[in-house]
Order: C-alpha cells, then sequence, then structure tokens
C-alpha cells in the first residue's frame, strides 16, 4: 500500500563494496516495487541520512569503519527509533544480531544466505511489523493519555489481587501518584476499605457490581468486573472507580433541602392549623353576643338596627366557613403515611347519598359508572375530592335539566382518570388555573353561596395522594373536572397488609 | 324541665365571655343546676379542696393560663378524694392529640366547644340528660 504512495527508501549501510553490489542487485530485482535504495559505508553517513531524509527501512551491517557491534545498532535505533532495522550480520557475530533484536530491531538476515525472494519480503515484513507496531504504541499513548486524564481512577489485578495496573487522575485526589499501586496486593492496598476490598474479592468470583465507598474527603463510586481470558477463565479483574464527591454532597444538600421544607410546610400547616383554631374563638363571641342583643333586646331594636346585625350574622357565618375551610386545607395538605385501599364506586355511593337533599332540591340527574377501580389513597382525601367536586357540579347548574355524570374515563400505568362531569354554567379557559387557588370566586356572593375554598382543597387533597387534577370547560359549556389518581395494585395490598 | 336532683357543676374557664354563653346556655337549656366558676387551674384545685359544699361534675377547659386543663385533671386524678369525679373537658380544640390526652388522663368525656350559640345548647341538653339524668354519680 505504501508503495503506491510513495517509494520505499532502503537505507543500506554496508562498507563491503562486494555485499552492497550483491544487496542492490537483489532488490532490483523484485518485481513491481518502487524502491529507492540510498548506500552508506559509515555510520556517521547513515545518521546523516537518516535525519535528513524519510528512511523506510535500514538494512544494517554491524561492522563499519566507524563503529562496531551492537553500538552501531543502537546509535542508529536511537536516532531514528520509528525506522525499522535489518540487522545484516555474518555468521560469527550472530549472538551480536540477537541482542540487537532484544533492543529493539526487526529482523536479522544472514549475509551468506541471501536470495532475491527473502531479502526483499523481510524488508517488507520489518516496514509491516513497526507500522502495527507503532499503531500500538499510538493507541496505548491515547489510551493511557485517557486513563492518565481522566477523572476516574482505573485498576486491574490478576487473578490473586495483585494490582497490574492502577492509574487515573482521579488518583490525585488521594493522594496516591499513577501506577505507585502496581505490583501490590489490592488487600492488601485496600485493607482498611473493607467495602472495596470486598468489591474486589466478589469480582474475582466472578460478580459484576458497585459500591460507593469514601476514601478521605472523596466519595468513589467503584464498578468492578471479572477480567476473562481466551477460554472465558477469570484472569483478574477490573476497576473503575468515579469521583462522585460532588454528587454525594449535591444529594446529600438536596436531602436537606428537602427535609427542610417538608418540615416549613408541615409547620406552616400546623401554623394554619392554630391561627384558624384562634379565629374561632372571638368570632364565637362575636356570634353569641349579636345572638343574644337580637334576641332579649328585640323590641328595642328598629328595622335598621335589626338589619345591621343581620349583616354581621351573615360576616360572622361566612368567617366561619372560612375558618372551618382554612382547617380543612390545612390538614388536607398532610399526606397519610399509610395508603389503604379505597373502594370509590362505594366512596361516591356515600358522597351522592350526603348530598341527597340538595340532589332532590334541584332536581339533579346523577349518573355513576359501574366499574369504578379501588384507588390507593384514604377515604378522607377521597371524600373531600369527590365531595367538592360532586358539591361544585349541583351548585353551579342552572340548566333546565341538571345532570352530573361520575366516572372512570381510562386506566393506564397504574393511574385511573376519573371525570365529574355537569352540564352547569361552565368555566372560562382564562381561569382554569385560577379556581384551584384558595377563596377564588369568579361570580357574586349572591349568585352562588360559598368561600371558594373547595376546589383548592380537592387540589391539595389530590396532591396529597400524589394524583393531579384538570378542568376541561368553556363558559356556558358545562365543566368536567378530571382527577388522576394511582389505582389499588395487588401487590401492595399484600405489602400493605403486613406493615 | 327542673326533674333533675341539683347537682353542683364547677366550670373552668379563663374567658369571661365564654363563662357568660355558658351561663346562658345553662340558663336556656333549662338546666337549674348551680354553677361555681372557677377562672384557673389553681383556683379550680382550691376550690375542689376546700368548698364545704363541694362540685360534684366538673367542666374543664384546656387552654388556661398557669396550669392547663391537663395538669389540673392530672392532679384531680392523682388525688384520692376527687379521684372518681366526673371530669368533662371543654375545650375548643379539635385537635386529636388533645382529645387522646384528655382521656389517657382520666377525662369522662371531652365536648368541643361549638361555635354557633344554638349548637351549644343543644348540646348542653344533651350533656345535662346524660350525667344528671342517666348516669349514677358518686355520693
Amino acid at each position: 500500500m505504501e508503495a503506491q504512495d510513495k517509494p520505499t527508501r532502503v537505507l543500506l549501510v554496508e562498507d563491503n563494496p562486494g555485499d552492497a553490489r550483491l544487496i542492490r542487485e537483489l532488490l532490483v530485482d523484485a518485481p513491481a516495487w518502487a524502491l529507492e535504495l540510498l548506500l552508506a559505508d559509515r555510520l556517521q553517513t547513515a545518521l546523516g541520512l537518516l535525519t535528513s531524509g524519510s528512511v523506510s527501512v535500514v538494512l544494517l551491517d554491524l561492522g563499519l569503519p566507524d563503529s562496531q557491534g551492537l553500538e552501531t545498532f543502537l546509535s542508529v535505533h536511537a536516532c531514528a527509533p520509528q525506522v525499522p532495522v535489518i540487522v545484516l550480520t555474518g555468521l560469527d557475530d550472530e549472538a551480536v544480531a540477537l541482542r540487537a533484536l532484544h533492543e529493539g530491531a526487526q529482523d536479522y538476515l544472514m549475509k551468506g544466505g541471501l536470495d532475491s525472494g527473502q531479502l526483499p519480503r523481510a524488508i517488507r515484513y520489518a516496514i509491516e511489523r513497526e507500522q502495527a507496531a507503532q499503531a500500538i504504541r499510538e493507541n496505548e499513548n491515547l489510551l493511557r493519555t485517557v486513563v492518565e486524564s481522566a477523572p476516574i481512577v482505573l485498576f486491574a489485578t490478576d487473578r490473586e489481587g495483585m494490582i497490574s495496573l492502577c492509574q487515573g487522575s482521579g488518583l490525585g485526589a488521594v493522594g496516591v501518584a499513577g501506577g505507585a499501586l502496581e505490583g501490590r496486593s489490592a488487600f492488601q492496598v485496600f485493607g482498611h476499605y473493607p467495602d472495596l476490598a470486598g468489591a474486589v474479592r466478589r469480582a474475582l468470583a466472578g460478580e459484576t457490581h458497585a459500591v460507593t465507598t469514601q476514601l478521605g474527603d472523596v466519595a468513589y463510586q467503584v464498578h468492578v468486573t471479572p477480567a476473562r481470558d481466551a477460554r472465558g477463565l477469570i484472569a483478574g479483574m477490573i476497576g473503575v472507580a468515579t469521583d462522585v464527591t460532588e454528587r454525594t454532597n449535591a444529594e446529600a444538600r438536596l436531602q436537606r433541602t428537602i427535609g427542610d421544607l417538608q418540615r416549613k410546610t408541615s409547620e406552616l400547616e400546623s401554623f394554619t392549623y392554630s391561627v384558624s383554631h384562634d379565629l374561632k374563638e372571638p368570632l364565637r363571641t362575636l356570634e353569641a353576643f349579636s345572638q343574644f342583643l337580637l334576641e332579649d333586646y328585640a323590641d328595642k331594636l328598629d328595622e335598621q338596627a335589626r338589619d345591621y346585625l343581620e349583616r354581621m350574622g351573615r360576616a360572622g357565618v361566612r368567617l366561619r366557613q372560612m375558618i372551618e375551610e382554612l382547617l380543612v386545607l390545612a390538614r388536607v395538605g398532610q399526606r397519610f403515611e399509610e395508603l389503604v385501599r379505597v373502594d370509590m364506586q362505594e366512596l361516591v355511593r356515600n358522597v351522592v347519598s350526603a348530598m341527597q337533599v340538595a340532589v332532590d332540591e334541584h332536581g339533579v340527574r346523577v349518573e355513576v359508572d359501574r366499574d369504578l377501580p379501588a384507588i390507593a389513597g384514604n377515604v378522607y382525601h377521597a371524600e373531600q375530592i369527590f365531595g367538592n367536586l360532586f358539591g361544585n357540579a349541583l351548585k353551579f347548574n342552572r340548566a333546565a335539566e341538571p345532570l352530573v355524570r361520575i366516572g372512570v374515563r381510562s386506566v393506564a400505568n397504574g393511574r385511573a382518570t376519573f371525570y365529574v362531569q355537569d352540564n352547569g354554567i361552565g368555566v372560562d379557559a382564562e381561569y382554569h388555573e385560577r379556581i384551584f387557588q384558595v377563596f377564588q370566586q369568579l361570580h357574586k356572593r349572591e349568585e352562588y353561596e360559598g368561600t371558594g375554598a373547595g376546589l383548592a382543597i380537592v387540589k391539595r387533597a389530590v396532591e396529597a395522594l400524589g394524583g393531579t387534577v384538570q378542568l376541561e370547560s368553556a363558559l356556558g359549556q358545562g365543566a368536567t373536572f378530571l382527577v388522576r389518581l394511582p389505582v389499588w395494585e395487588a401487590g401492595r395490598a399484600a405489602r400493605t397488609q403486613a406493615a | 324541665m327542673g326533674r333533675y336532683r341539683p347537682v353542683q357543676v364547677l366550670l373552668v374557664d379563663d374567658s369571661p365571655d365564654d363563662v357568660m354563653i355558658a351561663q346562658r346556655a345553662f340558663r336556656a337549656s333549662r338546666v337549674v343546676n348551680e354553677l361555681t366558676i372557677a377562672r384557673d387551674g389553681h383556683e379550680a384545685v382550691e376550690l375542689l379542696r376546700r368548698a364545704s359544699n363541694p362540685p360534684e361534675l366538673m367542666l374543664l377547659d384546656i387552654k388556661l393560663p398557669r396550669i392547663s386543663g391537663h395538669d389540673v385533671l392530672r392532679q384531680v386524678r392523682a388525688d384520692e378524694a376527687l379521684a372518681t369525679l366526673p371530669v368533662i373537658m371543654l375545650s375548643a380544640s379539635q385537635r386529636q392529640e388533645d382529645v387522646t390526652e384528655s382521656y389517657r388522663l382520666g377525662a369522662n368525656s371531652y365536648i368541643q366547644k361549638p361555635v354557633a350559640f344554638g349548637r351549644f345548647q343543644e348540646i348542653l341538653e344533651i350533656f345535662a340528660t346524660y350525667w344528671f339524668e342517666v348516669a349514677t354519680l358518686p355520693e
């Protein structure tokens, strides 16, 4: 392949003109090979040609006027380490040639036995081998550079646990130089880190796994895997340790933040609870005494005074409702530790029958699907959700034939999508988000009674059960609330009952 | 009605408004029993121990100045002479912890103060029927 790009330049270093001529003739006969022969009869000349020209291969006689024996090879090799050298030798110095081979020569040939088939082949092989060796060296260098500079530690042991490789810039974090641990026993080196020693032992037993371990200030995640030989037998193990200190710290920070938030939320809920509670006390007094005033001084109060008092009374009732709902809101935000099976068919039946009076009063037709799946949650939250949605469906309905439908639209991925649908006044898309905020009302108080906490309670209760709620509606088009909740699964039943 | 045996009732509540409301509710429900008022826990315990005509039933608020209703209850139950005194907690608290703690300390009943006066009156009537008519009080 190289022959097609540029001619192979063979540098023949030979001081014996007879030998030089012979070799030239052998090479000239070589078929279809663009070959350029350079000749040097001294080492100095050879070194000069090596440094200036692009020599592909050197044919080197070790006995030269200005250099003898192995020294000759060493000088040439040092001058151009990447150029393959074939040593030409006589019968008497094969031992030197073998030493040259050991020092990096590609081959050696007996001058006496050269022929036109063998010499070109030897040259080709030498060049190919050198190129292959160079590619391997380059790969090795690349790999080493990667390993040494990667923020990891790569280590390998033999089957006895002797460390054969331990590299990577991750070592710096624990103050170990690259390669410093090579040749030592992993069990001894990791003696103080039983996790790590255990991981090596398990890998040598054929297991691939990962451990996270703390070395000083540094947290490592260590993946170990057995290394197998060509027959599939365990020949050792390979481990990759990644510095996960940042991640571990970030996780710890996140956990702390979550803990803080949970505590604050819980504090806030308990605060809301006790504030709402304390607010009820003076309210009780206000309500009681305005009632006493009405009762005891009825004959002394004129129409206007009674109207004022009644207004105060209504405001009191309203305030009490709001406080009660704040209390529910505070309580509904608290998650229950244990999820139980809630029979939705029964729950919806109860919700509807609890409001039977209102249903009859407004002449509402109520249709409930027969195949409602059980959910994983608790009755308290589920009642808050469906009670409020059903109550709204009744309340915000002025249709000639009011209809409320409750059912399940789909069950997928462990979640059921329930719907509560009415043919009532509907909600403009503009308000689909806002209606879930507490004490948000879209209507004048005289039109529809209530405080506007119902949907806020629904949203909180749904969230406490790990679900979502969403509204499909347009003004005058009725409203469909979609509630997605986790369905009860049999496996969960066993676990909860066991607990 | 007035058919009950007259029973001395001690009401322990620090709020003058609440005391007035309770008195009115007692009157309105025609519970004719004499109502003695203590404004805090110390006063209540003193009254129970020293009164010549000691109360036979106590209505006890939880949130009281100085010593809480629960502490009063604890002292009462630890006192041999008062251990059997019927104690009915009368509190605005809906907290489950408060309810549980009251029963744990030996309360006989727990009434949550209703917000609406009308409801308070109804509850007092039920209460009176039970405690003054159905239940047998210790002599």
